[in-house]
């Protein structure tokens, strides 16, 4: 790929998504044009980029953003930010209230039926803890697997014991692993992009927004935080992934060690901001 | 026991035992080869002396399942991770109820591989 169309669609993916390729990444975004050249039936990043300046930018847009964004994730990954979850469920947040939960950017869904397992284990020890939670994501063909609460074995098996895929799976007889109905019930999910507005979402009390800021520009993670702290319910929490800070970047969060994993409280005072 | 972790690996592919040799070599263990059930009984028999075992299912002389409920019975303290190509739900069950730790699907990753190899035998557990 030369100079010319790595510049047009690393600057095309930053104005769409805010996502930054730069030359240390240059090798990931090659890797993901050639997925969208193949799902397209072209036979090179270059036909793609043949077909977009010959004006058919549009009609592509959807398959460039939806393999433009990172899809690699795990059902709990990084356990100890889900032993802080747990605890931050059974906290007073957790008390006589419905506790929402977003999944910023959920791909498949992972995190999201991490969360809704996690419940499930609180309420059979006896917690009365309840909670909801919405999974977002900007690509259409991963929403649509995400719905469906099924997963090829290498993907079940990443982060998730055999007792937990015994407990919390079935097979369907063509090798898809599925998310038990009580599990699944609890997620509904939506199409976001971090770029736009969050008003449409309602409010939450746990907005887990982990391994995603680090493609933005410093101002485009302000931008997303900022939004993030005004549909954060007071006392709520901001999650983001383990090399991730907000140092910087808001005044709106106390940092917290939960379980010795840093999050982010939104301030009781900050509840005026207005969504 | 010493503080370097050793575990056994039950099965009679060759290309297994490679495959798990390379993939655990960065983490220091001792990985003891045996290639099939009887052989792998017989070890612990001798020797029970291990942090955890891997075990295949279909061998010859003596099948994975059949093993592990003799090694259960024989080393209920070790845990045994099955590594395996029979997929089904129904697979898993019977394992586990057995008395199988973890279950490793076959065809599996290596960052797979090692993310079960840590639930059997943390890195940052002493061995005493």
């Amino acid at each position: 790929m030369n100079v010319e169309i790595f510049n047009y669609f690393s600057k095309f993916i930053e104005k769409e998504l805010g996502i930054v390729y730069s030359d240390f990444n240059q090798f990931q975004l090659q890797a993901r044009l050639e997925e969208v050249a193949k799902s397209l039936s072209l036979p090179s990043i270059e036909a793609v980029y043949e077909e977009v300046r010959r004006g058919m930018l549009e009609s592509r847009k959807q398959v460039l953003l939806d393999i433009a964004t990172n899809n690699e994730t795990s059902f709990f990954r990084d356990k100890s930010v889900f032993d802080a979850i747990q605890a931050i469920l059974l906290s007073d947040l957790g008390k006589n209230h419905k506790v929402k939960i977003w999944s910023a950017a959920s791909s498949y869904g992972q995190e999201a039926y991490s969360v809704s397992m996690i419940l499930s284990e609180l309420t059979a020890q006896g917690h009365a803890v309840n909670g909801q939670i919405l999974a977002t994501d900007i690509a259409e063909r991963v929403l649509a697997r995400a719905k469906t609460g099924r997963f090829t074995q290498l993907e079940v098996q990443r982060g998730l014991s055999a007792p937990f895929m015994l407990k919390y799976f079935s097979t369907d007889g063509e090798g898809w692993w599925k998310i038990n109905a009580t599990e699944k019930q609890r997620v509904s999910f939506a199409k976001q992009n971090l770029r736009q507005s969050f008003v449409s979402l309602g409010t939450f009390d746990i907005i887990l927004c982990r391994n995603v800021l680090i493609y933005q520009s410093v101002e485009g993670k302000k931008d997303v935080v900022d939004r993030m702290a005004q549909i954060l319910n007071p006392g709520g929490y901001l999650i983001l992934g383990s090399g991730e800070s907000l140092l910087g970047l808001s005044q709106n969060f106390e940092s917290k060690k939960v379980n010795n994993v840093i999050v982010y409280q939104k301030a009781a005072l900050a509840s005026k901001l207005v969504a | 026991m010493s503080a370097k972790k050793r575990f056994l690996l039950i099965d009679d592919s060759k290309s297994i035992h490679a495959f798990v040799r390379e993939a655990v070599s960065p983490l220091g263990f001792e990985m003891v080869s045996v290639f099939d059930g009887a052989q792998g009984v017989a070890k612990i028999q001798a020797d029970k002396n291990f942090d955890f075992i891997l075990l295949d299912w279909e061998m010859p002389v003596m099948d994975g399942p059949t093993t592990l409920k003799e090694l259960v019975k024989m080393v209920p303290h070790i845990p045994i991770s099955m590594i395996t190509s029979k997929n089904s739900f129904e697979n898993l069950k019977e394992m586990i109820t057995i008395g199988a730790k973890e279950y490793i699907m076959k065809p599996f990753t290596k960052d797979i591989f090692l993310e079960k190899i840590q639930t059997l035998c943390p890195v940052e557990t002493k061995v005493s």
